[in-house]
């Protein structure tokens, strides 16, 4: 019973992180002027890497771990959250720090695997993508710590539960700091950076293909929903239902709406540059650390 | 056999190893062999000894005579844990310097197996003596001498003479700091216990009070290198020594100063009284300790010089351990149970880094072994050629991350959550912790640079003459012993957590009354890490150990689903031309958007030199970067 809880966990998110996607990929074509691919289209895409043959550019053991430890830890994750408000069978044995340092671990099988193929683009990229870990996770971090600060504990349901439970001054900061963070979170434009297809030629992945890929995409689309998933249940949790099936309808739908919001910024958007989405990034890290200090405060 | 007779046997050990590499002479395959047996078995010793202590919780307390001058010697829980901690890296140091020194030249190998010895005495000295008067002298200016002379032997004397210099000048510094503070202490003799010291101090008045602290802070500051002072000596110390040397310094020198650290502020402070403002201090420890960590973290991203790296991210390290101190007390001060939890996870930390920043010096060590080389722009692709040093960096390079199911996790979670919870109320403290979670970040990015660059990615084939093997079996040993300890600091947390509330509970006078075993289970943080039996304390890392490889089954049984071949290609650099020496990913270029960023934090000087260059040669310049 308890450990099906965690499946529901995994199997929502693996249903839906794809759907996600398309839509993104469709509002994005649509903006365009384009006809854009069914919103079915990143299933297919799965499906078909899943059956190509896997090219290997380096021959390291840790090419290959690279792809299976980034989609395991994003999915580890996933699997300690408190999802529809219930907490998680492994709460336990867990709080918010593992959940950061899971995701970190996701991020950096990313870059181990992009440094092993060896390829200078993916050094690029790897570089690139660090830079963006180092400077947004702490974002991410005060985030939940304002949940902490308030709730004073780290249990995962209560600290996301903490950040909306005082809607001052430091909520709304927060909120905001947030919002601007999530298209780099998510890594779409302008701080798609790391990847940057038309100048480094999606970077950490240039040298992955088939199934290797096909784990990559995933994590990538996971990662997407879940930094969506957290601003609903952190910032917008004090309006979901109680009831868990309900609350889980009103998430889902909430996700889609941030969704769209991500699209048509990323849509209408050039890229930054690697040191100005630096600055950028600073800037919302202080932000956020003023939005921390008045959570202190109690404002 | 008892403890003290334990001491006495490891330090005679010593004393013999000294004497028989005299007697020896230039044979020196004779004087490298009983040299690694007879300090091996101080080694040996110096453990049991700890074991006894902590087994019996009864502190031994002795004077010593020595030329009319009275040395009090005090060997309670806590110095039985720390001297654990330099049986063990002194074993590993010893063995995997046996190998190391088998292609050194002779002269050296016979000054080093002189030196060692009486390094490792002065470091059990450092960590017995109980005053701040003639036995620690003694026992610092062992430490302090010989270490020097380590250090100047380290490299070729045009390299090693001035890091060697400053490295002793700075020693004696502090000594004078440390042994002349005890002078503000009203009636005090020169030679008093440190618990005498305490009680006088409490009738010297805060002003004298404040100022004695403050020297003690800036002495003991100065060994564990928090910052500015740090910045001025290690750098050049640690990566000038030969590695298994670093590995000591790195490991266990820099522990006594935390061992100072807690010595003064958690007991003389103690007997001081009224005198001792726990408020202040505490405000002034995680303020320093959140300078040191970051800015020592900041500068080891800049270094491409690998044992530099190892250096700078020392200090950074060490600014945890300083940060915790402060924090718990600030916590205690505000009458907080989470006072012990910050303490037992600074103590903790100690041992973790302990364990796993030795073995990084001596996978430095190999390296250098292996390809004569520190310069990480000229390594890469090495985990092919050196797999069993590749794996066991890559457990280092994760632990000291702290990412999940690892020995720093662990402690760095201990430190920064209970930071959090304690900083409730305070905004000194949140903003500490966030730093601290923040560095976490940094030293990935440190060691993601290190491991990447060194052992996946590729160049070392082309731009080294020489060709790569995997270092002999005499220095992988060693290092399989530090990594079968770092695992089990990561996965019997609760078994470590329990020692060192054992150790606490055999030593007196410590202020945070009631830390002892007891108090460490009934745990306000979230993770039931101390709860409930031992079995199921121990398994909480493990869980999420179980969680993410059944998650890796299943993503490796979805790679396998539609069974995909796999097939070997070159890499693809758009139609130009194969992988070659000139079109690899240097480490220089690494993050440089960032090291620009974070120009402030200083150390920008990224030159490598290696042993057979000339200084005056090398031009390899940051131009030209890729961002």
């Amino acid at each position: 019973m308890k450990v099906t809880a965690v499946i529901i966990n995994l199997l929502y998110f693996l249903a839906l992180a794809p759907f996600l996607e398309g839509v993104m990929r469709k509002l994005t074509a649509r903006i365009q002027s384009r006809q854009g691919p069914p919103l079915y289209q990143p299933y297919l895409d799965l499906l078909k890497l899943l059956g190509k043959e896997n090219l290997n550019a380096a021959g390291h053991p840790v090419f290959r771990l690279a792809p299976l430890l980034a989609f395991a830890s994003i999915l580890s994750a996933i699997a300690l959250l408190p999802l529809a408000g219930q907490s998680s069978f492994l709460a336990h044995s867990s709080d918010l720090m593992t959940l950061i340092y899971f995701l970190t671990l996701s991020g950096f099988s990313i870059l181990i695997g992009a440094l092993a193929s060896g390829n200078p683009f993916a050094g690029v990229g790897a570089s690139r993508e660090m830079m963006t870990i180092i400077m947004l996770e702490p974002v991410l971090a005060m985030t939940l710590i304002l949940g902490v600060v308030r709730a004073g504990s780290l249990n995962l349901l209560t600290a996301t539960a903490g950040v909306s439970s005082a809607r001052g001054l430091s909520y709304f900061l927060m909120m905001a700091v947030y919002l601007v963070a999530l298209q780099a979170f998510v890594s779409r434009q302008p701080f798609d950076i790391p990847e940057a297809e038309v100048e480094i030629l999606e970077g950490p992945y240039i040298e992955y293909s088939g199934p290797n890929y096909a784990l990559f995409r995933y994590t990538l689309n996971l990662k997407r929903m879940f930094y969506s998933w957290l601003f609903v249940v952190g910032f917008l949790g004090f309006w979901l239902p109680g009831s868990p099936v309900l609350n889980l309808v009103v998430q889902t739908v909430l996700i889609l709406v941030l969704f769209v919001l991500i699209s048509v910024v990323g849509a209408t958007h050039p890229r930054f540059r690697m040191d100005q989405a630096l600055r950028f990034y600073a800037a919302l890290v202080l932000l956020s650390l003023v939005a921390v200090g008045l959570g202190v405060r109690g404002w | 056999m008892t403890g003290t007779e334990a001491l006495w046997l490891s330090l005679s050990s010593l004393l013999l190893s000294f004497l028989v590499t005299i007697v020896l002479g230039k044979k020196v395959r004779l004087v490298r062999l009983t040299g690694t047996i007879l300090i091996s078995l101080g080694c040996f010793f110096l453990a049991w000894q700890g074991v006894m202590i902590l087994g019996t919780g009864q502190p031994v307390e002795l004077e010593l005579k020595l030329a009319g001058i009275h040395i009090p010697v005090l060997i309670d829980g806590l110095s039985a844990l720390f001297l654990l901690l330099l049986s063990v890296l002194a074993l590993g140091s010893t063995l995997f310097a046996y190998g190391y020194y088998e292609t050194t030249e002779t002269k050296i190998v016979q000054k080093v197996y002189l030196a060692l010895p009486v390094f490792i005495a002065g470091l059990v000295g450092l960590l017995t003596v109980d005053d701040l008067g003639p036995g620690f002298t003694l026992a610092w200016q062992l430490m302090a001498i010989s270490s020097y002379l380590l250090v100047r032997w380290g490299r070729p004397i045009k390299f090693s003479r001035r890091p060697a210099l400053v490295y002793l000048a700075f020693m004696e510094m502090a000594w004078v700091l440390i042994t002349g503070s005890a002078f503000l202490a009203k009636g005090y003799h020169f030679g008093d216990s440190l618990a005498a010291i305490g009680q006088k101090l409490s009738g010297s008045g805060p002003v004298a009070t404040a100022i004695f602290l403050a020297m003690l802070l800036l002495g003991f500051g100065l060994k564990t290198g928090i910052f500015p002072l740090g910045q001025l000596w290690i750098p050049g110390a640690y990566s000038t020594a030969s590695p298994p040397v670093s590995a000591l310094l790195a490991g266990i020198l820099e522990k006594t100063g935390v061992f100072g650290l807690i010595r003064i502020f958690f007991f003389v402070a103690r007997g001081a009284g009224a005198g001792f403002n726990p408020d202040l201090w505490g405000q002034v420890l995680v303020v320093v300790g959140t300078l040191t960590l970051f800015i020592g973290t900041v500068q080891a991203i800049k270094q491409s010089d690998y044992l530099r790296l190892l250096a700078y991210s020392s200090i950074g390290q060490v600014g945890y351990i300083v940060l915790a101190l402060g924090s718990s007390l600030l916590a205690w001060h505000s009458g907080s149970p989470l006072a012990g939890i910050i303490f037992a996870g600074a103590v903790y930390h100690s041992l973790n880094h302990g364990i796993f920043k030795s073995l990084l010096f001596l996978t430095g060590g190999s390296l250098l072994h292996a390809t004569g080389t520190r310069d990480l722009n000229r390594l890469g692709g090495l985990l092919a050629v050196m797999p069993v040093t590749g794996v066991l960096a890559a457990l280092a390079s994760y632990s000291i991350s702290g990412m999940p199911a690892s020995s720093g996790f662990v402690s760095k979670w201990l430190m920064i959550a209970g930071n959090f919870l304690a900083g409730k109320d305070s905004l000194l403290l949140t903003m500490a912790g966030i730093v601290a979670l923040f560095t976490a970040a940094f030293t990935l990015a440190c060691y993601v640079k290190f491991f990447g660059l060194a052992f996946t990615s590729a160049g070392a084939s082309w731009k080294l003459k020489r060709e790569i093997r995997e270092v002999p079996g005499s220095l992988l040993v060693p290092k399989i012993f530090l990594a079968v300890i770092c695992l089990s600091q990561a996965f019997l947390p609760a078994v470590y957590i329990r020692v060192i509330g054992r150790s606490l509970a055999a030593t007196e006078g410590f202020l945070l009354t009631g830390v002892g075993p007891e108090s460490l289970k009934t745990n306000p943080i979230g993770l039931r890490i101390f709860e409930g039996p031992a079995l199921l304390a121990a398994v909480a890392p493990l869980a999420m150990l179980v969680l993410l490889l059944v998650l890796t089954f299943l993503a490796r049984w979805l790679r396998q689903s539609a069974g995909a071949k796999e097939v070997r290609v070159p890499a693809w650099l758009c139609g130009y031309q194969d992988l070659n020496k000139n079109n690899v990913y240097a480490d220089r270029n690494m993050f440089s958007d960032l090291k620009k960023f974070f120009r402030w934090t200083g150390a920008n000087k990224n030159l490598v030199i290696d042993d057979d260059e000339l200084p005056g040669s090398v031009s390899r310049e940051e131009k030209g970067v890729i961002s």
